[in-house]
C-alpha cells in the first residue's frame, strides 16, 4: 500500500506541475507565480510550507518528552507566520519589484552585509533541504517499510521534478492540495484515537504514572517555548522561501494571507502532537521518540492509521522541500548568477539557469542524503544562532529610516558567534536566544548613536523583467 | 508540582482538533470565493 501511494501522488504532484508550469512564461512567472497570487493560494502556501516533518514528527516528541508545554512551544512557531505578516505588506510596497531578500540586504546595507546575509541564508537553506530529504526517507522507511535511499530519493526527485516544470506556480498550486491533505489528515488521525481511547483516560493514566508532563511549570518546556519562538521568527524573517511568497501575493493579500496562515498553524503541533501523551495509557515501548505520533496512530488505528500518517508526512515533506528549491534557487539565480557573475543576463536566461539551480540543489541534497548520516540532520540546529541573529538588521532595516549598514553587519556576525558559542557552551536551546539578543544590542545601540540616512525609494530597484524602469529618486 | 487541570486538558486537545478542521473548511471557503472573484492566481 506504501507503495501505492508514494506512486499515486508522485504521478499527481508531476501531472500538476507540468498544468501549471505552462502558466510559467517568463521570470516573474516562473520566480514569483506572476506576482498574482490570491488569499487562498497565498494563505495555504504559508501553512503549509511551515508544515514540516518535524511539525508531525517532532511535536509528538515534544509532546512525550515536555508535556503539554512542549506541544504549545511548539505551536509558537506559528507567531513567526503572524509576526511576519505587517513586514509582508510593508516588503510589497517597498519593493514592488523585487525578488529575493538578498535583494533586500543588498540595496538596505551594502556589499558586506550581503555577503553575511547570503552565507547564512544559504547554509540555512541547503541544512533545511537536506534535513527534510533524509527525514523524508527515515519517515518512509519507518512508516511503510519502503528501503532509506528509494523513499528519500523518490520523494526528492518528484519534487525537483515538478518545481522544474511548473516553477512557483507549480509550489503554490500543490502546496494547496498538500495543506487540505494535512488538515484533514490530522483530524482524521486524531478523532480515530480519541475514539478509541478516551481523552479522559488518558489524563487520568498520566496523572498517576507520568505527572509531570501535565505540570504547568516544567522549566525546560518554558525555556523550549522561547528559543522555538526566536528560532521560528529568525527562520521566516530572513528566508527567501517567506520572501518570494510576500512578492508572490498580491499586494493586498501578503499581510492577512500571513496572518490568517499562522492562525491555521496554530493548532496543528497540538493536534498532531497529543496523541504521543496516549502512549503511556497503551504501555507502548517508545525507542525512538520522534517515532512515538505513527506509532501511537499504528497502535491505535491499525492499517488505516498508519496509511493517514503516511499521507499527512508525505505532503508535509513535500510542501517543504517543493519551496525550499523554488526559493532557494531564486536566492542563487538572483543574488549570485545575475548581480555577481552576469549583470546582463536576460529574462529567459536567468529563467534557464533558475531551472538548472533547482537541478543542482535536488542533486547536492540528494548525494549528501544518500549515505544517511544521522548526525547530519542535527547540523540545522547550527542554523538556529545565525537565523536569529537576523531578526533585528531585518525589522529595523524595513522600519527604521536611520538603520546603520555597520549595526547590521556587526548584528549578523558577533550574534551568530556568540549564539555558536551559547550552543555549544549551554545547550541547543539557548543558540537563537543569545544569537538573537546579542544583535539586538549591537543593532540598537549602533543605530540609536550613529544614525545613516537611507531613501526608501532606492528598494524599488529596476529588474531586466520588468516590462518599465521604475523611477527611482 | 501545579497540574494542568483535566477540564482544560479537554478544551486544549478538542479546540486544537476544532480549528484543524476549521481551518481545512476556511481554506475551501477562501478559494470558492477567489475562484468567484476571479483572482486565484
Amino acid at each position: 500500500m506504501g507503495w501505492a501511494l508514494l506512486i499515486a501522488f508522485s504521478i499527481l504532484w508531476v501531472a500538476l506541475g507540468v498544468f501549471w508550469g505552462r502558466k510559467a512564461k517568463n521570470l516573474d512567472g516562473y520566480m514569483l507565480a506572476g506576482r498574482n497570487v490570491g488569499m487562498a493560494l497565498g494563505t495555504a502556501t504559508a501553512m503549509a510550507t511551515w508544515v514540516t516533518s518535524n511539525t508531525t514528527m517532532l511535536a509528538p516528541q515534544f509532546a512525550l518528552q515536555l508535556g503539554i508545554w512542549g506541544m504549545v512551544a511548539y505551536s509558537t512557531a506559528s507567531f513567526g507566520l503572524m509576526l511576519f505578516a505587517p513586514l509582508a505588506k510593508r516588503i510589497r510596497l517597498l519593493m514592488p519589484s523585487g525578488f529575493t531578500s538578498g535583494d533586500f540586504i543588498r540595496i538596505r546595507y551594502g556589499n558586506l552585509a550581503w555577503y553575511i546575509f547570503l552565507a547564512i541564508s544559504i547554509f540555512y537553506s541547503i541544512t533545511w533541504l537536506i534535513s527534510m530529504s533524509m527525514a523524508g526517507g527515515i519517515v518512509l522507511n519507518a512508516v511503510s517499510g519502503i528501503d532509506y535511499k528509494f523513499g528519500m530519493s523518490v520523494i526528492l526527485w518528484i519534487c525537483v521534478i515538478y518545481t522544474l516544470f511548473g516553477g512557483l506556480y507549480a509550489v503554490v498550486g500543490t502546496d494547496y492540495i498538500q495543506s487540505l491533505i494535512i488538515l484533514v489528515g490530522v483530524v482524521i488521525v486524531g478523532v480515530g484515537v480519541l475514539i478509541e481511547l478516551p481523552l479522559g483516560t488518558v489524563y487520568r493514566d498520566l496523572e498517576v504514572d507520568n505527572p509531570g508532563l501535565l505540570n504547568l511549570l516544567l522549566p525546560a518546556s518554558i525555556m523550549a517555548l522561547f528559543n522555538n519562538l526566536l528560532f521560528g521568527l529568525g527562520e521566516i524573517f530572513h528566508s527567501n522561501v517567506w520572501w518570494t511568497r510576500a512578492f508572490a501575493m498580491r499586494q493586498r493579500v501578503a499581510r492577512n494571507a500571513y496572518l490568517l496562515a499562522g492562525f491555521c498553524w496554530l493548532p496543528i503541533p497540538i493536534a498532531a502532537g497529543f496523541i504521543a501523551l496516549a502512549s503511556g495509557s497503551l504501555g507502548i515501548n517508545v525507542t525512538s521518540p520522534d517515532m512515538v505520533g505513527p506509532l501511537v496512530a499504528a497502535e491505535l488505528l491499525g492499517y488505516v492509521g498508519a496509511i493517514g500518517v503516511f499521507i499527512v508526512i508525505f505532503c508535509s515533506l513535500a510542501s517543504s522541500i517543493d519551496s525550499l528549491l523554488a526559493a532557494t534557487s531564486a536566492l542563487i539565480t538572483e543574488d549570485i548568477y545575475r548581480k555577481m557573475i552576469h549583470p546582463r543576463a536576460t529574462d529567459s536566461e536567468l529563467k534557464r539557469m533558475a531551472a538548472y539551480i533547482i537541478l543542482g540543489l535536488g542533486l547536492v541534497a540528494w548525494l549528501v542524503s544518500l549515505p544517511r548520516i544521522n548526525d547530519l540532520a542535527s547540523v540545522l540546529f547550527y542554523a538556529g544562532p545565525m537565523v536569529g541573529s537576523t531578526i533585528w538588521p531585518i525589522v529595523t532595516g524595513l522600519y527604521w529610516r536611520r538603520a546603520n549598514p555597520t549595526a547590521a553587519v556587526l548584528g549578523m556576525f558577533l550574534g551568530s558567534v556568540a549564539g555558536l558559542i551559547a550552543y555549544y557552551k549551554i545547550g541547543f536551546y539557548a543558540g537563537a536566544l543569545v544569537g538573537a539578543a546579542t544583535s539586538m544590542v549591537f543593532v540598537l545601540v549602533i543605530n540609536t548613536l550613529a544614525p545613516r540616512d537611507f531613501q526608501w525609494d532606492r528598494l524599488n530597484e529596476a529588474h531586466p523583467s520588468d516590462p518599465v524602469k521604475p523611477e527611482v529618486s | 508540582m501545579t497540574l494542568l487541570p483535566e477540564f482544560l486538558f479537554h478544551i486544549l486537545v478538542y479546540g486544537a482538533l476544532l480549528l484543524t478542521a476549521a481551518a481545512a473548511i476556511i481554506l475551501v471557503v477562501l478559494l470558492i470565493k477567489d475562484a468567484r472573484d476571479r483572482h486565484i492566481w
